[in-house]
């Protein structure tokens, strides 16, 4: 029955071919607006163990209302505003992949260092980089989406491209709390007071080289680019003070109470419609206090007051112009926690029907949980699949 | 021990699930593709340079003295010699300078981001005239190319893409006719040469031959240039590409020889 329902939709959206008006623009004097928005929604198929029996997974839900403002004053100052007004609502604890407030900054582009203040992406991770939206999956990895470290925050990046912006640098300080900066602890940061610190270089060949996953132009020669990144942040809390709630994230690696270190390595290459991506990340965390529940209840002899996280992953996909078709297929494998015996490992292929390229395309994604970490992330269900509809406008 | 069937059908059904999805994705994928294309041509560059504008995203061949007048994202106009070395550049500064085009004695340039047409002397680059041409499309997706189509009398405006709207215009700027696109994902530039409008597609890395009246696509030429986004014919009608990221100016043979 569902498989006849997806066959029907696939079907009848293969007909709508009309192409749409993409964003909005008004230019006035020096300055000019943009207006654009996203509307996605997906239904989502969990298969559970057997031993499982709580079906509400299986749902037609919304992904995004995104609303965006983006606006320039000639080639100089840009600002932007986007919020999600489905996961605006959230106000306890903020999905990493879907915040409310997507993007609020300003920046000035008139000297040879960029300079953006406010909340924005972060310069870290070039899975994390690369726009959802332009790739045929629903969600990020596990290690990219916001659960390992964060992907946005609220601070202020420098960033320069030099050798025809085959070579990009960005450098940054930011609160160190991510997407829970606002409700967080009422709006102020947390008791340490300290920051994160982001530094991150990447260089492509022989030509310049955007976050794109997918190689929608066919590039009609080899393209490659790599990068380095690390992130540096010492919020030991003063005292008695505590973190405030839910800014550990899922595995409490996220914001942790003492020093954070990670650093990590991509790179990706385009041909001929084909293209690849791999990423590693290794997490060193010293939490301050040796009771934290990072450690376990180790010794300081096992633990040597060092705990270990991170992991890697690899990418491939296929863009077939003639059926306006993406397909790709990834695999990671991840550990929460070196203290802790397991890991996890997952595959995930995804398929994209291009309507109208991007901005209006229908999207499946399948999921399969290949290993389970049982210590640190049992799981309730085996395979997941959803089929949903994005629309840029 | 207690069998719970209710469980097991729904494991026996999730196999039989994954194969009804797997051949109806096959169905689909035989529906989703088109095959359809108009007959092309592959053609080979036959020399490049490397250009020191910075990110070029057009280009026009000056027929009287041979130098190739260039836009730069950055909004500034630089003339070049023949292979692609700055000779000057215009002081006034544009936004987003995207195309260009010569006509007697002028230089005119669109900026896509204000939607303005910038008018410059040809002599001494000063601007002469600026133009404001409305236009409601993404701030990126707005007039990537100008051209003047002689067998039409008219300016043409091309917008890049969701839709690519072909616009014509009157020496005022003021719009007489417009028309959808539906021959390519995106057009990068356009220029009339010789009795046909040629098109230029970045993401089909393609030249588009169009009837000049109805702009219907003739023929289409392949190409094997990384982001190309200006496109001009010299008077042999050799062909000169711009490519944009990895700032090169590619030279192929006239296309009446390929065909």
């Amino acid at each position: 029955m569902i498989a006849k329902k997806i066959i029907l939709s696939l079907l009848f959206c293969s007909f709508i071919n009309y192409e749409i008006e993409a964003q909005t623009a008004i230019a006035v004097g020096n300055k000019s607006i943009e207006l654009s928005g996203i509307v996605a929604g997906f239904y989502n198929y969990r298969i559970l163990k057997p031993e499982e029996d709580n079906f509400k997974n299986n749902k037609l839900a919304l992904r995004n209302i995104i609303f965006c403002v983006n606006g320039r004053v000639e080639n100089k100052w840009e600002y932007e505003f986007q919020a999600d007004f489905l996961n605006m609502s959230n106000s306890t604890m903020a999905d990493p992949e879907n915040p409310g407030i997507v993007t609020a900054f300003i920046a000035y582009k008139a000297l040879p260092v960029k300079i953006k203040f406010g909340y924005d992406k972060l310069p870290y991770s070039q899975g994390a980089l690369a726009s959802i939206y332009e790739t045929p999956y629903w969600s990020r990895t596990q290690i990219t989406r916001g659960d390992f470290f964060s992907r946005r925050d609220v601070g202020i990046t420098l960033s320069s491209s030099l050798w025809r912006q085959r070579l990009n640098i960005y450098a940054g300080a930011y609160t160190g709390l991510g997407e829970t900066v606002f409700t967080a602890n009422g709006g102020d940061v947390d008791p340490s007071g300290s920051l994160e610190y982001i530094g991150r270089i990447d260089a492509a060949f022989p030509s310049r080289y955007r976050y794109d996953e997918i190689d929608y132009k066919h590039s009609p020669i080899p393209l490659i680019r790599i990068g380095a990144n690390t992130r540096y942040t010492d919020k030991t809390q003063p005292g008695d003070n505590t973190l405030p709630l839910n800014v550990a994230g899922i595995y409490g690696l996220k914001v942790i109470n003492g020093k954070k270190l990670i650093y990590g390595f991509d790179i990706s290459i385009a041909y001929q419609g084909f293209s690849a991506q791999a990423e590693s990340q290794l997490l060193k965390l010293n939490p301050a206090k040796s009771d934290d529940l990072l450690y376990h209840n180790t010794t300081e002899d096992v633990s040597e007051k060092v705990i270990y996280a991170g992991g890697f992953q690899g990418q491939v996909n296929y863009f077939w112009k003639s059926a306006k078709s993406l397909f790709s297929a990834r695999y990671e494998n991840y550990n929460t926690n070196d203290l802790v015996s397991g890991s996890a490992e997952r595959v995930s292929a995804a398929y994209a029907y291009q309507i109208n390229g991007f901005k209006n395309s229908i999207k499946i994604q399948y999921f399969k949980i290949l290993a389970e970490d049982e210590n640190s992330e049992p799981l309730k269900w085996t395979d997941q699949i959803r089929i949903g509809w994005q629309y840029m406008f | 021990m207690k069998i719970n069937y209710k469980k097991i059908t729904r494991n026996c059904n999730s196999g039989l699930l994954k194969k009804k999805i797997f051949f109806a994705s096959l169905i689909f994928l035989f529906c989703a593709y088109t095959g359809k294309e108009v007959s092309f041509t592959k053609i080979k560059y036959v020399a490049k340079n490397s250009v020191n504008v910075p990110e070029p995203s057009d280009i026009a061949f000056d027929k009287e003295t041979r130098h190739l007048f260039i836009p730069s994202d950055n909004g500034i106009l630089f003339e070049c010699d023949s292979l692609g070395k700055i000779l000057r550049k215009a002081e006034t500064l544009g936004w987003d300078f995207e195309g260009v085009e010569i006509k007697d004695s002028a230089v005119f340039v669109s900026d896509e981001s204000s939607r303005k047409i910038y008018k410059y002397n040809k002599k001494d680059l000063t601007i002469e005239t600026v133009y404001s041409v409305p236009y409601c499309g993404g701030r990126n997706e707005g007039f990537e190319s100008i051209t003047y189509n002689d067998s039409k009398k008219c300016f043409v405006l091309i917008s890049e893409k969701n839709p690519v709207s072909i616009i014509e215009l009157n020496e005022n700027f003021q719009i007489i006719n417009q028309q959808i696109f539906e021959g390519s994902r995106d057009i990068s530039s356009a220029r009339w040469f010789n009795g046909y409008m040629y098109l230029l597609s970045d993401e089909d890395r393609c030249i588009l031959q169009c009837d000049p009246h109805t702009y219907k696509v003739k023929h289409v030429f392949k190409i094997d240039v990384i982001n190309p986004e200006g496109i001009s014919f010299d008077n042999s009608g050799n062909v000169i590409i711009a490519a944009d990221d990895i700032q090169h100016l590619y030279y192929f043979n006239p296309l009446s020889s390929t065909l």
